[in-house]
């Protein structure tokens, strides 16, 4: 090949891998630790029960609720763990966004009403998990003028906020933070995505919290 | 001469801007409601209940200014708030009957769509709706009116968008229509031992 047309076929496949990378994520490592454990009053679940997974309303919360739940119901094979619209949908209009009973006096009167608790009971619903994630920007992170680059480091906090059905009353369910750098290269004119998954560390490390309080106890053979 | 891709090219770039001129046209019909019947305790009420007449016409929402809009929005949001109401009502009193009056019942609801509208751009997208409930007495008399109205805007499709604004006017109604004033003197004309109280000489001091 002459070296014109060989240079011009490097240049054209390097061009064509810096437009690959760019569609790939690229992913960096994140550290994730409870800040505060679940309520030490929240017991194992029986077989049969169900809990409902539901988001606290703010746009940030949607996703994470939904990993929450997702997680919940692969390690908890025994019981129901009905999703944000199912348990809205069953219990309505008691955990619409704005009307989820936000403390004990709310959760009385809830249950002042016999049609709730019968709904309730019919459900066999023990727990109502409230999930809620803030996030925040550490520090000022940094930009690369020549390459257009862009990293910041995240902290985000994925927290649990739990009406207890037996007990109706509110209790803590944990809170989990997450740490990572995400941030955004120009490459050429397209740019590739450095995405640490803090959401989904934060997600993980507080499903597991819970998971490990609400596992039902083994049965003794 | 132009080459034949020269042509499409230019025919596709006018298509895309006579599109972006255009207005667009959106019926938003949404989804019938999901949720149970409130979970509430009925009230010891019996109540007959009807819709406007014209509940099943669209509402035309026109986007930007009237003479010419961006978009033209028609709801058709029928069906599902004849759904969505007639599952409140049959919960929230111990009985309710669809008529326009019914003997035996402590007052008519008669149920209005007033308001619907939203749109797509800019985002979030949004809807809000809006109804007029009034309360009739027994013999056809205004008893009183309330205006519920819902809203959501979390961005998502105009229909979904207005399914949960309805859900957000519902559940107003599933809280709040035992503390309309109509409803309250309803209640109180039914409680127990009501006439006893108002004609008992004794009672009268």
């Amino acid at each position: 090949m002459p070296p014109v047309r060989a240079s011009r076929a490097l240049a054209g496949s390097g061009l064509v891998a810096l437009g690959l990378a760019a569609c790939v994520p690229v992913p960096t490592p994140t550290v994730s630790t409870m800040e505060e454990p679940p309520s030490a009053e929240l017991a194992a679940l029986r077989p049969g029960e169900a809990i409902a997974v539901l988001d606290d309303g703010a746009p940030d919360s949607s996703w994470v609720a939904g990993c929450v739940q997702e997680r919940l119901a692969s390690g908890l094979p025994q019981n129901r763990v009905l999703d944000d619209q199912a348990g809205r949908d069953r219990f309505f209009p008691w955990l619409e966004p704005g009307t989820v009973p936000r403390d004990d006096a709310a959760v009385a009167r809830m249950f002042e009403h016999a049609a709730t608790r019968d709904r309730l009971a019919d459900e066999r619903l023990r727990y109502i998990l409230k999930i809620g994630l803030t996030e925040e920007r550490v520090g000022d992170g940094f930009e690369q003028g020549l390459a257009g680059a862009a990293f910041w480091k995240l902290a985000d906090r994925a927290s649990a906020e739990v009406i207890d059905v037996e007990a109706q009353c509110c209790r803590p369910g944990g809170t989990a933070r997450a740490t990572g750098v995400q941030g955004y290269a120009h490459v050429v004119q397209w740019g590739f995505i450095v995405i640490s998954m803090v959401e989904t560390a934060a997600c993980h490390e507080l499903a597991d919290a819970l998971l490990e309080v609400l596992k039902p106890a083994a049965t003794p053979r | 001469m132009w080459s034949r891709a020269a042509f499409f090219g230019l025919a596709l770039v006018l298509v895309a801007a006579l599109a972006a001129c255009g207005t667009s046209e959106t019926t938003v019909r949404p989804p019938m409601p999901s949720f149970s019947a409130p979970a509430i305790d009925p009230l010891p009420l019996r109540v007959a209940y009807r819709f406007a007449d014209d509940l099943e016409t669209p509402r035309v929402h026109r986007v930007g200014s009237t003479d010419n809009p961006t978009a033209i929005h028609s709801f058709e949001l029928g069906a599902a708030s004849r759904a969505t109401f007639e599952r409140l009502v049959q919960a929230l009193f111990a009985e309710a009957v669809p008529a326009s009056t019914a003997p035996g019942t402590a007052g008519t609801i008669v149920i209005a769509l007033t308001k619907a509208h939203g749109q797509r751009m800019p985002q979030p997208a949004y809807a809000t709706v809006g109804y007029t409930l009034t309360f009739l007495e027994p013999d056809g008399s205004v008893a009183g009116t309330w205006q519920v109205e819902g809203r959501s805007n979390r961005g998502g499709a105009l229909a979904d968008e207005t399914a949960l604004a309805m859900r957000a006017a519902a559940t107003t109604v599933a809280f709040e229509i035992g503390n309309q004033p109509a409803v309250a003197r309803w209640l109180e004309r039914a409680a127990p031992g009501h006439d006893a109280v108002t004609t008992a000489p004794a009672e009268r001091g």
